[in-house]
């Protein structure tokens, strides 16, 4: 069976192996050094060293910081990052996201710890939260929003859909047949009734003692028996 | 400054009073009628004169006996009670079944010549209508204390045919 070969694929099964040969050749070359380096008396000038060392890591380590710094802030990364984007990627890492319910494990784990609770009450808390809402409620274009989804046939369909829903027909027969909100409508009810029935009294009251008076008036005969 | 309240009913008021009970017996001799007449075709009754008068005596019947019932038991119908009204002897009970039934007639006479038989209400100090002195009753407010003066004047009261002013 031939097996198809690529010329960089030998390039670089060649560079691999150089390198080995290279490392086996250094420690054979090192070996004298090892065995001087491992005696007492080096101790000092072995310290010295490692002291040179740690100092050029750190120095490294600053360096490639920085440079990750001037990379990440550089206009070819975001370029990138937008094509990235811009293509598969980024459906695919929805889909991922999708099949393995990352969301939901997440969101669960969050609510399970209470970290969501915390987090939303600390973000609710927050000074800024408030002002930003102030700024939203006050603001003309939230004005116009509100008075265009009231106006929209949307709300109106959906409305319209939530009331003649199924649950919202249970929900209808579970208030209506509910003893405490028959005996909140019934309490109403009689409410409303007495204080007509006691606005009626205090009128039918003041026309009694008007017609009287009247009628007294034109008798000239005086109110007896009053208490 | 409010002026002390007179503890016995004005016409105003009992005319409301009045109208609802004729509204409520009304009612109910019309829920008789209906299921009556619903009978009655149903076996094929045909109302003659004659049924047509024995209807309206039973309709006077059923509208005296409203008033005498409510009058004699409890002193207040349900028209009274809704203006918080009470019938009351000069003993303050309500009155026996026997003045209940004169007052229904003092009443009858009372409305026949255009209610006329209310206004002594207007002048009486007691503000007693005709049916009140045929009657010896007088209507006073149910959430107020009876007045003494009734009781102590038992004798004046108690007589039936007194004197209408």
């Amino acid at each position: 069976m031939e097996t198809a070969r690529e010329s960089r694929d030998v390039i670089l099964g060649l560079a691999v192996a150089g390198s080995r040969v290279g490392l086996a050749t250094a420690r054979v070359v090192l070996l004298p050094a090892r065995i001087v380096a491992r005696a007492p008396a080096m101790d000092g000038a072995l310290n010295r060293v490692a002291a040179q060392g740690k100092r050029t890591r750190d120095e490294a380590r600053r360096l490639a910081e920085a440079t990750a710094q001037d990379v990440l802030a550089s206009p070819e990364v975001g370029r990138v990052i937008d094509r990235a984007l811009a293509g598969r990627l980024t459906d695919s890492i929805a889909a991922s996201l999708a099949e393995h319910r990352v969301v939901e494990r997440v969101a669960s784990q969050m609510a399970a710890s209470g970290e969501l609770d915390r987090a939303l009450t600390a973000a609710l808390e927050h000074e800024i939260t408030q002002q930003l809402a102030d700024e939203i409620l006050a603001s003309p274009g939230f004005e116009r929003l509100l008075v265009q989804v009231i106006d929209s046939r949307l709300l109106m369909q959906l409305t319209d859909r939530v009331l003649l829903s199924a649950e919202m027909q249970r929900m209808l027969d579970h208030l209506v047949s509910s003893p405490e909100v028959r005996r909140a409508l019934a309490e109403q009810t009689q409410g409303m009734a007495e204080e007509m029935a006691a606005g009626v009294r205090r009128r039918t009251g003041t026309i009694d003692d008007v017609a009287e008076r009247t009628v007294r008036g034109w008798l000239r005969r005086p109110r007896a028996g009053v208490q | 400054m409010n002026a002390p309240r007179v503890p016995y009913a004005g016409i105003a008021t009992r005319a409301v009073g009045l109208a609802l009970d004729v509204l409520f017996a009304d009612l109910l001799v019309l829920v008789t009628a209906g299921v009556l007449a619903l009978v009655g075709s149903l076996v094929g009754l045909d109302l003659s004169t004659g049924l047509k008068v024995a209807a309206a005596g039973v309709w006077f019947v059923i509208l005296a006996g409203y008033f005498v019932f409510f009058w004699s038991t409890t002193g207040q119908t349900p028209g009274m009670r809704l203006m918080r009204l009470r019938v009351a002897g000069s003993d303050g009970r309500p009155p026996n079944f026997g003045r209940a039934v004169v007052r229904v007639i003092g009443l009858a006479v009372s409305i026949i010549p255009l209610f006329a038989g209310f206004l002594p209400v207007l002048v009486d100090d007691r503000r007693r209508g005709l049916l009140d002195f045929l009657a010896g009753t007088v209507v006073v407010y149910a959430d107020a204390p009876f007045p003494e003066l009734e009781r102590a004047d038992v004798a004046v009261v108690a007589e039936p045919l007194g004197p209408p002013v």
